[in-house]
């Protein structure tokens, strides 16, 4: 027969792989994931815990992030003309020294007097309904407790939230958790993460400002973001319509060819159609 | 040096069920001996313990007590091994490796050298040589057991061991068979094989060993049988039914 | 070592000669290939879902096939009693065994490196840049199936049901990437008892998230140095479950 062998030395076998997994590499590996919690979006709780036991948190992050976009519907519908012409009105007011707007009334004796365009009279009630979307935050969040590093999900969501839907408080609680999921990696791992870090410090600066109606630094600070990776298109066409009321038709045209090139599909019509009348103003 | 020789070989199977363990004895108190360059038949019913046997030469199976060597040496164990040539009843080989590639491992595993000089003249002596290239999922039954029998011969062993060897072929088939037993055999090779089938054994066996319940109830040269047709037979059947009264009788 | 290298030679050829191994590949690709819808819906992700997807299907695949042949390496060669021949040659049943399962993963890394040929190029298509965390975290990945699959073959010497082998082994697969949970969880709970039963776990099943290296793409200032020791744990964790299948093996009946 041939020769049997001992359980000794399959014991010894095992016990020489789990001391050095309990001296060696349990040592100098940490997870750097957050314990699984529940999801925010408690119906995609199961299929969220699947991701997490198969080890694939950033597959099932992607799929939320593309659940996103469906929800959000950002890919399906460009922002038109008009309401981003809305989203920058009142900064643009204060560039060109036009009050804002208090109430109704007095915005429609205004128009009434001075024929101004509709979009003038676009209000936030027009524009989008408050209740819609309202899980957009839930469903960010459902992203970053998948993947926490998922940079791109703060600023769009913020940007979303901020400059789309009006919601800045949403906004601001967004990028707070994206900063103290930072500050707690920092904490347990010492690792360098001023990147995505100052990143966020930036949108939530610029989302602020806009808060408090300092539309000038608000501004100085979305030149800063838009300069960085990872800027969303959205925010880059907000900065590019700021450009362009502010008679900086170069500048709007610089952004609205990277948006172009971004390889943002959603965006791909509106750029295209942007750059035309940009080049048209420039007479190039 | 005996080519096989067992010593009071005992192997009892443990079924285990629920609540209780199953015990069956394939064999008990086996003593045999195979001499060199003898064709050595071992005749029984089914379930008589024959592939047990086999399977204890072979080192399929561990002994329950007693032990079992081929050639002086342990049974299973890679020296022993590197002597034997097996055939089983019916071969299982890798359906999707073709003949050649299947020999051609059989050779290696076997620790040969001319693997492929070899493969070509095995394939060539079994009347498979247009075959070489098949996938053995296409083979029909008689030629893999003419693969079965190519493969127990590639490395040239001093042992045959066969079990059941004729089982299931056709007259001519077995006309076959046997004339390369015997030419085996004049070759000096040692031949152990077992079978139901008395008449086939009988016409080329040199000793034969009768099981019944898997013990040995006689070994018997050829001289004894040879003198009247159908006497192996008859001695056959006359020692079944003895041991069958002798249980009659235990009851 | 002769041995060693007919028996897993002729494994390989076993496996990719198997119309399941094509059925796999091919389902594999077509996953990658799959990927390129969910690439649309990416938004300005586009490359990051093209990169982990294509990641992920690679192991995914790897972990089906790697479980599927392990079960009948081992399983269904005893049941189909091929194994006659073999271990009735001068072959101890270590070089068998080891053989046998080299042969396995070969074939595994065969279908895992035309995966990821065909990924990569589709990630050069979108632009991707390629750094040495590619290649890297495709390592890790076969190192991760390179357990499963000695976990696997253990099961399938220990169970006598192919359905119980896979149903094991993809558990043992699970517990595998919830090591760090378990690990948490001892941490928080105040009872002694549960809090030792969790550190021996967390110690003694392998902890696949070593090997996760897909997932930790986008953490900052990650440097792998982990990594090295990883691999040596990943070999003798391996060796360690095929010494046990040996131990198994070695005392079966046929």
């Amino acid at each position: 027969m041939n020769y049997r062998l001992s359980w000794l030395y399959v014991v010894f076998a095992f016990s020489l792989a789990i001391l050095f997994n309990v001296f060696v590499v349990s040592k100098r590996f940490s997870n750097p994931f957050p314990p699984a919690g529940v999801s925010p979006i408690t119906e995609y709780a199961v299929f969220d815990l699947v991701g997490i036991v198969s080890g694939t948190r950033r597959l099932f992050s992607d799929i939320a992030w593309i659940q996103l976009l469906q929800y959000y519907g950002r890919a399906d519908k460009p922002v038109s003309l008009e309401e981003e012409i809305e989203t920058s009105w009142d900064v643009v007011h204060f560039f060109s020294g036009l009050r804002l707007w208090k109430d109704k009334h007095e915005d429609e004796e205004h128009c009434d007097e001075h024929g101004c365009s509709h979009a003038g009279h676009h209000h936030i009630e027009d524009n989008k309904d408050p209740a819609e979307y309202k899980r957009l935050l839930d469903h960010c969040r459902r992203i970053v407790a998948l993947d926490p590093f998922f940079n791109y999900v703060y600023l769009y969501g913020a940007g979303a939230l901020a400059w789309n839907l009006e919601r800045t408080d949403e906004a601001i609680e967004l990028l707070k958790h994206g900063i103290s999921e930072l500050d707690t990696y920092h904490a347990n791992f010492g690792n360098d993460v001023n990147e995505p870090y100052w990143r966020i410090n930036l949108y939530l600066s610029a989302i602020l400002y806009r808060k408090s109606g300092e539309f000038l630094k608000m501004t100085g600070v979305l030149e800063k973001a838009v300069r960085l990776p990872e800027c969303p298109a959205l925010v880059k066409s907000i900065l590019a319509n700021i450009y362009q009321k502010d008679g900086k038709p170069a500048q709007s045209l610089k952004l609205w060819i990277d948006i172009y090139e971004s390889g943002d599909t959603s965006y791909h019509s509106h750029a295209a159609e942007k750059i035309a009348e940009l080049k048209n103003i420039m007479g190039l | 040096m005996l080519a096989i020789e067992t010593s009071n070989l005992t192997k009892v199977y443990r079924k285990k069920h629920l609540t209780r363990t199953a015990l069956t004895r394939g064999v008990e108190g086996l003593n045999l001996s195979v001499e060199k360059g003898e064709i050595f038949g071992l005749l029984g019913l089914n379930g008589s313990g024959k592939t047990t046997t086999i399977k204890l030469a072979l080192g399929l199976l561990r002994p329950t007590s007693g032990t079992v060597t081929v050639f002086g040496e342990p049974a299973g164990s890679t020296d022993a091994l590197r002597k034997i040539g097996y055939l089983p009843e019916v071969p299982y080989f890798y359906r999707y490796l073709t003949a050649s590639e299947i020999l051609s491992l059989y050779a290696r595993l076997s620790g040969l050298d001319n693997v492929s000089g070899r493969v070509e003249r095995i394939i060539d002596m079994v009347g498979l040589s247009q075959k070489r290239n098949k996938q053995l999922a296409e083979f029909s039954k008689g030629m893999l057991q003419r693969i079965g029998i190519a493969q127990s011969l590639l490395h040239d062993p001093e042992l045959l061991i066969y079990d059941e060897p004729v089982s299931g072929l056709d007259p001519l088939a077995m006309q076959e068979m046997r004339t390369l037993l015997l030419k085996l055999k004049s070759q000096g090779k040692t031949i152990f094989l077992s079978s139901h089938l008395i008449s086939e054994v009988e016409k080329i066996c040199d000793r034969v060993g009768i099981l019944v319940k898997g013990g040995m109830v006689r070994t018997l040269p050829q001289s004894q049988w040879a003198s009247a047709e159908g006497s192996l037979e008859n001695i056959f059947i006359s020692e079944v039914s003895a041991s069958a009264e002798t249980d009659r009788m235990k009851l | 070592m002769k041995n060693i290298l007919s028996i897993a030679r002729y494994t390989l050829i076993e496996n990719i000669r198997n119309k399941i191994f094509y059925v796999l590949v091919f389902f594999g690709v077509i996953i990658i290939a799959a990927s390129l819808l969910l690439v649309a819906l990416g938004g300005e992700q586009q490359r990051r879902v093209l990169l982990d997807f294509g990641l992920a299907a690679i192991e995914f695949f790897a972990l089906v096939t790697v479980c599927f042949a392990a079960v009948n390496l081992a399983l269904e060669e005893m049941q189909s009693k091929t194994i006659y021949l073999v271990l009735t040659r001068p072959v101890s049943r270590a070089h068998y065994l080891i053989g046998r399962y080299a042969g396995l993963l070969a074939a595994v890394y065969s279908g895992m490196f035309l995966m990821a040929l065909l990924h990569a190029g589709l990630l050069v298509f979108n632009g991707f840049e390629f750094t040495l965390r590619y290649p890297l975290a495709l390592l890790l990945s076969a190192e991760k199936i390179t357990i499963i699959g000695s976990v696997a073959l253990f099961f399938s010497l220990f169970s006598s049901s192919a359905i119980s082998s896979i149903s094991f082994t993809v558990f043992f697969w699970v517990l595998g990437h919830f090591s760090e949970e378990i690990r948490y969880l001892g941490e928080k709970v105040t009872y002694v008892l549960p809090k030792i039963v969790a550190k021996i776990a967390y110690y003694v099943i392998p902890n696949l998230q070593y090997f996760n290296l897909r997932d930790f793409w986008d953490v900052p200032g990650i440097t792998g140095s982990w990594i090295p020791a990883a691999i040596i744990y990943g070999i003798l964790y391996s060796v360690a479950c095929m010494t046990l299948s040996l131990w198994l093996f070695s005392n079966k009946e046929f």
